[in-house]
């Protein structure tokens, strides 16, 4: 079996397509431990040349060579991308082909500006992300003008509230079941943890991430948010054990 | 009794919590993932994380992003779906080229504009110095004509219309005039039309260089502009002046004085 270590420095090597292996990309190499584990090798290699030939197809677009080809490839490989961010955000499939297309009209305006100071995937990221931010101000401007409400958007009286998905209604009928003598025992239980192991269990149970995803968050292997969680929970129980019911948030069998 | 879910007691502890409202932005987010920042950022952005789902969201999408692994060039599979999404891509491309290459006229509300380049402003220009050309010239006529009404009495023109060649002359002031006995005068009244009219003119000599008395040359109707006056005698040498009056319902109005000068009969 290859050890947790040297699948991180192989994934860094390449997941980074510039960059030497610094900083958080040791920590985070093992994030892609799941999708990667079978093949690390054979998959890594594809990545590194598929990442070389998009650039290629960049430098080729940027410099007027078979300008029509050069972008074809950059939007065949990178629309699922595109395609799947606005999926996940829960529009309709007509609206992710508008916001798609959007999207890769614009990256088509600006890709002369590209000067590959960051990675390709991070400059799509933000151009994306800035299509999806304008089309939720456009709807929230949209619904502001807007004279009648529809009886389905009044159903969700705290939707509108950004940042924390705890809502206020959810909150109150939480917070009547827990007494102040509870919380403070529980805040200090949750105190006591180790900063990391302590984030990592309220990722988990505030949000219901899973593990991969709480790795990315962190910047650690899935092993460790696996191991943290596994130890918290069994701290938690010996602490809580008289107050609370057993902490279901990580599985009951050790992966360490 | 039941003990209360360690995982919903701390979502309720979690509810207590003040709210995160600093949220780090986009560009600080990907430099924590490349491990650029210091540590102690590091862990505000972890804590962050933990209090704010949008943030923590906005993360992974960058993370899926950087993550993604394009398939090799050569042989990759072709995505029907993405080939499709590719033409039309292509074909709105070129409609947002030709919209480029012939942009339609855009539309846009017009701003009032300021008053100097407002097009009402030459016209109004124009208009006023328009009227200030009139004015004057209206001006100067009246004057004119102001200075022609003050004068009259003393600028009348005297024409002589006999054919007789020794009182041939003319009338003007200071111009000499031969005249005598039964020379008939032209006094032209006034052309101003809204001057008043009299059916009847009473005329007298009045002598001004001597004392004589006034001799009447008797009275008559004008000729439309025209009085006619013709001398009872022959005056003697010197500077006299027709005293026209107008008689009207019984009372005489006086009209004008007409100088004209009687020299010496030529040898």
């Amino acid at each position: 079996m290859v050890s947790s270590d040297t699948m991180a420095i192989d994934q860094g090597l390449y997941l980074r397509r510039t960059a030497p292996l610094v900083g958080r990309d040791v920590r985070r190499a093992g994030f892609a431990e799941e999708a990667v584990m079978a093949e690390p090798t054979l998959r890594g290699s594809g990545i590194e040349e598929g990442r070389r030939s998009v650039n290629i197809w960049i430098d080729r677009w940027q410099q007027g060579i078979d300008p029509d080809e050069s972008f074809r490839h950059i939007f065949r490989n990178y629309y699922p991308l595109v395609r799947s961010f606005f999926a996940r955000h829960g529009f309709s499939e007509q609206e992710i082909e508008d916001l798609a297309q959007e999207t890769f009209l614009r990256v088509y305006r600006k890709l002369d500006g590209f000067r590959g100071d960051s990675q390709f995937e991070t400059w799509l990221f933000q151009v994306t992300n800035n299509v999806y931010k304008n089309e939720l101000r456009s709807r929230t401007a949209q619904k502001r003008d807007a004279r009648e409400v529809a009886l389905e958007e009044t159903e969700d009286p705290v939707g509108a509230e950004a940042g924390v998905s705890l809502s206020a209604v959810e909150a109150g009928a939480l917070d009547g079941m827990l007494t102040d003598e509870r919380a403070e025992i529980l805040h200090q239980a949750m105190a006591e943890l180790p900063p990391q192991m302590r984030r990592c269990v309220e990722l988990r149970v505030y949000w219901d991430l899973k593990y991969r995803e709480i790795a990315v968050l962190m910047g650690v292997s899935i092993d460790t948010v696996k191991a943290h969680l596994f130890q918290a929970r069994q701290l938690l129980r010996n602490k809580l054990g008289g107050y609370f019911a057993e902490p279901r948030f990580a599985d009951s069998i050790s992966i360490v | 009794m039941d003990k209360p879910s360690f995982e919903e007691s701390l979502r309720a502890l979690a509810a207590r919590r003040p709210r995160e409202g600093n949220h780090p932005t986009l560009k600080e987010l990907v430099a924590y993932r490349g491990g650029e920042l210091a540590a102690e950022e590091d862990d505000h952005i972890q804590e962050h994380l933990t209090q704010c789902r949008d943030c923590a969201q906005l993360l992974l999408d960058l993370a899926e992003f950087e993550q993604f692994p394009p398939p090799p060039e050569e042989e990759g599979p072709v995505d029907a779906r993405a080939e499709a999404a590719w033409q039309r891509f292509r074909a709105r491309l070129e409609e947002t080229e030709e919209d480029a290459a012939f942009p339609p006229p855009i539309l846009r509300p017009r701003l009032p504009l300021p008053f100097w380049r407002r097009p009402a402003l030459p016209w109004a220009l124009a208009a006023a110095l328009a009227l200030c050309v009139v004015g004057l010239w209206q001006r100067t006529g009246m004057q004119e004509r102001e200075i022609e009404k003050l004068s009259r009495p003393l600028m009348r023109s005297v024409t002589l219309s006999s054919e007789d060649d020794a009182a041939r002359g003319e009338g003007d002031q200071g111009s000499p005039v031969r005249t005598g006995e039964g020379v008939t005068y032209d006094l032209l009244l006034s052309s101003d039309p809204a001057a008043p009219r009299y059916p009847l003119y009473a005329v007298e000599i009045v002598p001004v260089t001597s004392n004589a008395k006034p001799i009447s040359a008797g009275q008559d109707a004008a000729s439309g502009e025209i009085l006619h006056v013709t001398l009872p005698s022959a005056p003697e040498p010197g500077d006299y002046y027709f005293e026209v009056s107008g008689i009207e319902g019984g009372r005489q109005t006086p009209v004008g004085r007409y100088p004209f000068k009687v020299l010496p009969a030529r040898l």
